[in-house]
């Protein structure tokens, strides 16, 4: 299939913090997001489309350097827009969908507990140059620049009462016979006041909320129209994230997606089959394993001619079973990843 | 794991071949119509009642929840429990089985993080916890003014995170409402090997403001209101606060926890009644209500907060969830209130319902001149001040912090002027009297100034960088103003239709906007006309 034309993304990750601390995660984060928008089976907009800025996208970035020599910085930030605001407001809508993806230091307004913003790379207590990227998708939306938008914020939200959340320089319009007709869905890695976090995947450190959404933007379950919806993205994110999480106990990114106005974010998409891979330790040969997905939805059954099967599951919940005897795998989730038990 | 992988068009049937040759053979589940039609009760039940359940399907579909205590009917299937305490959370998987009559699940209680050091809880050390115990029931430090009514104030403030001797209390101190030192932590019971440090006052009946000196960060307050024949607790845990060079670690205010206990009965870490308190607070902090979204159906919860709470704290919290509701229950505020002003008296956090209730009776006779506990209190005192600005007399201690407010819940906290000092005027005398005529006029003259493009470019330039040239309010009445007076739609921009907007209804809606009380309001927008030489 084609690319989309008339999908857009910016896609911004600041690595590079002399004033406040650098991470280590945002490079990688807007590679392998970018990556997924390019892909035909992902977000298949056209390469022309995307617009990217990362602290990598300067030269010595990696060097030592003071805070104000440190880019991006809020200006250049705002570059990114340019086009939308100015084109957009002349003959709106722009395009049918934007994707906006940060990642980075954030923090969330004292004042107002539904925005969020991305420090600019030049920030240092109490100069907090930023992106208001809430604010920036509020006023696609208020002026139908965009008929969906989908905000991804993978940064902070902790709160400092000192710093709010300053509007961006927008023309102060709004259009609200187009934005009626505006679709969002807004994701943020964490709510408000709380901070976001990055680890280590595979040896490379990159935003655990980064590492959900692609998650589920790569295995969510469609529905029957083979449609992969906002609200399903935000039900698979609200389940895999514990397996993402630095502590599994943490409660995770906080999601709007309106149900009366689902977006849908991937057409023409089938099921993703995880492998659910069975052990029998002892094995005597010969034995029969079954999948249940519920007390009698049997899903498949193997007779087993060595000791480790493996079966292609679908998202949800099973319990692999030796049949005729007592043992049994105990209630297991395969929710956008492979699951290996042994019984 | 972010490696795209290939859908297929379903789930796999008929007869595979793995690699490792095993012969497997699939079904496709075709089991949707057995949810509607074998439907069985299951009972879902918490450790305590603050909890929140969710029930999720293989579907990964919540289909049910509720606090304490869930109640469904669900077809036999494997479920997923989640069960939510502050910003904490863990899973259990169940097995729904055919042939049961009901089906009951007990969960395991959720370590949320507390600030008071209570049993179960992510930061409940147990040395916190009998360190604060023992303490808070320790013969208090003397009241410089004795009274007949006895109240106490204990202060408790650790380290949470982090191990080895360490000195929390540093930057904490405690004053009368003049700003005069009432105590510092080199009075209490300090232990920093453990890293905690208590201080217990006997104190006149009243309020009193616990300041943080955070350095080159400021310093700020909040209230704690000590009544008679009761002990109020607040504790803090500490945090990182950065400034420009380093980082400074000191009690953090807006985490703090608040509990009030009988005069010698001191802190209980084991008493199940207090978490739920810390979880409310934690909900409040978050944004996320779920007390107020699932009490309705918890008649346990619904006594511990409403109708026959033993503890005030828990009343007026529960009070103040009732408050925020779209359409109050009036009967059932006003029993609450009733007994809480039996239980404490004139409590500010008490008083600021009267406002919630019919306002021709007691309430519109109130008058607000010290700050309460709540913010959700002051939010309340704000909104009715702009009818009857009487009820925060100017010059009073509440319209003073007016000006630096910080909006966090649920604590009201104030930021101290820049020297550091708490400085406050005991009475009104030296308060600036405006009509509200004049300050009508002076908020018409900053809309005008709103309306100009470039004025108002220049204004937001200055906001910015002279951050040191405006209070907290002053800068948000010019942002508001400036919000107000440009055109908010493409049918606004016509500039004759600006020019015939009504004044009054602007006005009205910047009083509305800005969430302090008028006497505040009055003040910094007289003070904005001469900084920008409007007269």
């Amino acid at each position: 299939m084609a690319a989309y034309t008339d999908h857009y993304a910016v896609i911004v990750g600041v690595q590079k913090y002399p004033g406040i601390g650098d991470l280590e995660g945002p490079n990688n984060d807007v590679q392998e997001m970018a990556d997924w928008l390019v892909n035909p089976d992902g977000g298949n907009v056209h390469p022309d489309n995307i617009k990217k800025l990362t602290s990598a996208s300067f030269p010595d970035w990696a060097q030592d350097m003071q805070a104000n020599q440190a880019k991006p910085r809020r200006d250049d930030l705002a570059l990114l827009f340019e086009d939308f605001v100015a084109l957009g407001l002349e003959n709106p809508p722009y395009g049918q969908r934007l994707y906006f993806y940060v990642a980075g230091h954030g923090f969330g307004d004292p004042l107002d507990m539904t925005q969020a913003a991305l420090f600019a790379a030049n920030a240092k207590t109490p100069y907090s140059p930023h992106l208001a990227v809430t604010a920036y998708a509020n006023w696609f939306k208020r002026n139908g620049i965009f008929n969906e938008i989908l905000l991804l914020a993978d940064c902070c939200r902790s709160v400092d009462p000192m710093t709010s959340i300053i509007p961006p320089e927008l023309p102060n319009v709004s259009n609200p016979i187009l934005a009626r007709r505006v679709k969002t869905f807004y994701a943020y890695a964490t709510n408000w006041a709380f901070d976001a976090r990055e680890k280590e995947f595979d040896g490379v450190k990159k935003g655990v909320f980064t590492q959900s959404l692609l998650n589920a933007l790569q295995t969510a379950e469609p529905n029957r129209s083979g449609n992969i919806t906002g609200t399903a993205i935000k039900k698979h994110i609200h389940n895999v994230f514990k397996t993402f999480a630095v502590d599994p106990e943490d409660a995770g990114p906080e999601i709007d997606a309106d149900s009366n106005k689902d977006i849908v974010v991937l057409r023409g998409k089938g099921v993703v089959l995880f492998d659910f891979t069975v052990n029998l330790d002892p094995y005597e040969g010969g034995e029969t394993v079954r999948i249940y997905a519920g007390p009698n939805d049997i899903v498949a059954e193997a007779t087993m001619a060595s000791s480790t099967v493996t079966f292609q599951l679908a998202s949800g919940y099973y319990k692999a079973v030796v049949v005729s005897t007592a043992r049994s795998s105990g209630l297991k989730e395969v929710v956008g990843t492979d699951v290996e038990v042994t019984i | 794991m972010s490696k795209l992988r290939s859908r297929s068009e379903g789930p796999l049937e008929g007869e595979i071949t793995d690699a490792a040759s095993n012969e497997i053979s699939y079904k496709v589940r075709r089991n949707e119509w057995r949810e509607e039609a074998d439907r069985r009760p299951v009972v879902i039940t918490a450790p305590d009642v603050a909890t929140e359940i969710f029930l999720i399907d293989h579907k990964l579909r919540r289909i049910a929840e509720g606090m304490g205590e869930l109640r469904a009917e669900v077809s036999p299937g494997f479920y997923k429990v989640r069960c939510r305490a502050g910003s904490n959370q863990h899973d259990k998987m169940v097995e729904i089985e055919p042939g049961f009559t009901t089906m009951f699940v007990q969960t395991e209680p959720v370590a949320f993080r507390s600030t008071s050091p209570l049993n179960d809880t992510q930061t409940g050390h147990p040395r916190h916890a009998e360190r604060a115990r023992m303490t808070s029931q320790s013969i208090p430090l003397p009241s410089s003014s004795p009274s007949a009514d006895q109240s106490r104030l204990f202060i408790f403030v650790r380290e949470a995170e982090r191990e080895g001797p360490s000195r929390p209390w540093i930057g904490l101190s405690v004053h009368n409402l003049d700003g005069t030192l009432l105590a510092d932590f080199d009075e209490g019971a300090l232990y920093e090997e453990e890293g905690c440090g208590a201080l217990h006052l006997e104190v006149p009946p009243g309020t009193y403001r616990i300041v943080v000196q955070t350095g080159p960060l400021g310093d700020y307050e909040m209230y704690a209101v000590c009544c008679s024949g009761w002990q109020t607790q607040v504790f803090f845990v500490t945090t990182d606060f950065f400034t420009e060079e380093d980082r400074v670690r000191r009690p953090e205010l807006r985490s703090a926890s608040v509990h009030m206990a009988r005069l010698d009965v001191g802190f209980q870490p084991e008493d199940r009644s207090l978490r739920l308190e810390e979880l409310a607070r934690l909900s409040l902090q978050s944004g996320r209500d779920a007390v107020s979204k699932a009490e309705t159906s918890n008649q346990e919860l619904k006594d511990l907060l409403f109708e026959k709470f033993e503890n005030p704290f828990h009343g007026i919290l529960g009070s103040h969830i009732l408050a925020r509701r779209q359409k109050v229950d009036q009967e059932l505020l006003q029993r609450v209130v009733d007994r809480l002003r039996d239980m404490v008296g004139d409590h500010p956090d008490v008083m600021s319902l009267l406002l919630v209730l019919d306002r021709s009776g007691e309430g519109s006779q109130l008058v607000f001149d010290t700050p309460p506990m709540l913010r959700s209190s002051w939010d309340l005192i704000a909104k009715h001040s702009l009818d009857r600005n009487a009820f925060v007399p100017p010059g009073s201690l509440t319209a003073e912090i007016g000006e630096s407010v910080v909006a966090l819940g649920p604590w009201l906290m104030h930021r101290l002027d820049r020297d550091g000092v708490p400085v406050m005027r005991s009475s009104n005398e030296s308060a600036v009297k405006v009509t509200r005529d004049e300050v009508r006029n002076s908020l018409v003259d900053l809309l005008e100034l709103g309306e100009n493009i470039n004025l108002r470019t220049q204004l937001r330039e200055r906001i910015k960088t002279e951050q040191q040239a405006f209070t907290p309010l002053e800068a948000t009445i010019l942002k508001t103003a400036a919000a107000i007076a440009a055109p908010t739609g493409i049918e606004d921009i016509n500039p004759e239709k600006l020019r015939t907007k009504s004044r009054n209804a602007d006005v009205r809606r910047m009083l509305r906007h800005l969430d302090a009380p008028y006497s505040s309001i009055a003040a910094s927008t007289m003070s904005l006309v001469e900084k920008l030489n409007l007269k």
